[in-house]
């Protein structure tokens, strides 16, 4: 019984952890530059592409007045 | 909004360019920046640490020009404060403080600013230069009667030269930024007397209506 409730949670640990790791990608794929849009709108997107692309990066600080 | 197709190009393959709202979204990666001027385009590396920034704006070709000097190491503070271990060059030690002062770090810059000015004369051009970043800084940290004193003495020390003008309009913009409308009001007419062909006469001409405006308004 205690075997089986083991096996079933770390089941659910694994689902939950692919689960997730989608999330990551589909956000990251999500909020990366596309059509006529060559710019990240958040730093922390920005970073993510920076990280996994080893690019360096320019911040365009903006406001609107 | 940059939209030149080299710009396009560029960051679409060469760098990730990323539109940071100062304000909204991006308002603590503002200030863990230092960015207090907009526009202001900051370079990093892929883990964010600081390169160098461009201040305003540049045209195109200019803009991509010093981000490439930038990522290979050309014209960063980096690179300045390595030449001027072997240099004597003021202008050299201006840039220095200039970056600095633009990075948010003022007592870097102010260190820069001075030795440019001790090592030459307190009233050739470049102390001069260097003089008004001083007393800007001052301004810009609301130190008002320090900033005040400075504007002052610049534009007596360089009378007759477009600094001095340039002094004069923010002695009545600061003496108003300190909350003082009377005699803000009375150094902006002044201002209009000493320098009436000066592009900031109109300014200074609203800003007396709208002084007085406000000043009516409290009696």
């Amino acid at each position: 019984m205690k075997k089986k409730m083991f096996t079933l949670v770390m089941v659910m640990i694994a689902i939950i952890a692919v689960s997730c790791g989608k999330k990551a990608d589909e956000a990251s794929v999500q909020h990366a530059p596309s059509g006529d849009k060559f710019y990240y709108t958040t730093f922390a997107d920005a970073k993510v592409a920076a990280g996994e692309s080893g690019k360096a990066m320019v911040l365009d600080f903006y406001t609107d007045w | 909004m940059l939209i030149d197709s080299s710009i396009i190009d560029y960051f679409s393959n060469e760098m990730i360019f990323v539109k940071a709202h100062a304000e909204a979204a991006d308002s603590l990666t503002a200030k863990n920046y230092n960015v207090s001027g907009f526009p202001t385009f900051v370079i990093v590396d892929s883990k964010g640490k600081e390169i160098d920034r461009i201040v305003g704006y540049l045209p195109a070709d200019e803009f991509l020009a010093t981000i490439e000097d930038y990522k290979n190491g050309i014209g960063t503070l980096d690179d300045l404060l390595s030449k001027a271990d072997a240099s004597a060059d003021r202008s050299l030690y201006f840039e220095i403080a200039d970056k600095y002062k633009y990075r948010g770090a003022p007592e870097d810059a102010t260190m820069w600013f001075k030795k440019v000015i001790s090592e030459g004369e307190p009233t050739d051009s470049l102390s001069g230069e260097a003089r008004f970043a001083l007393t800007d800084m001052k301004r810009r940290s609301k130190d008002f009667d320090e900033a005040i004193d400075g504007y002052r003495a610049i534009k007596k020390d360089f009378k007759g030269t477009a600094l001095a003008e340039t002094a004069g309009i923010y002695i009545p913009f600061s003496t108003m930024k300190k909350g003082d409308t009377a005699n803000a009001i009375m150094e902006f007419e002044k201002f209009i007397k000493e320098f009436p062909s000066s592009v900031d006469v109109e300014y200074a001409t609203k800003t007396i209506r709208e002084l007085k405006g406000d000043t009516l308004d409290t009696k």
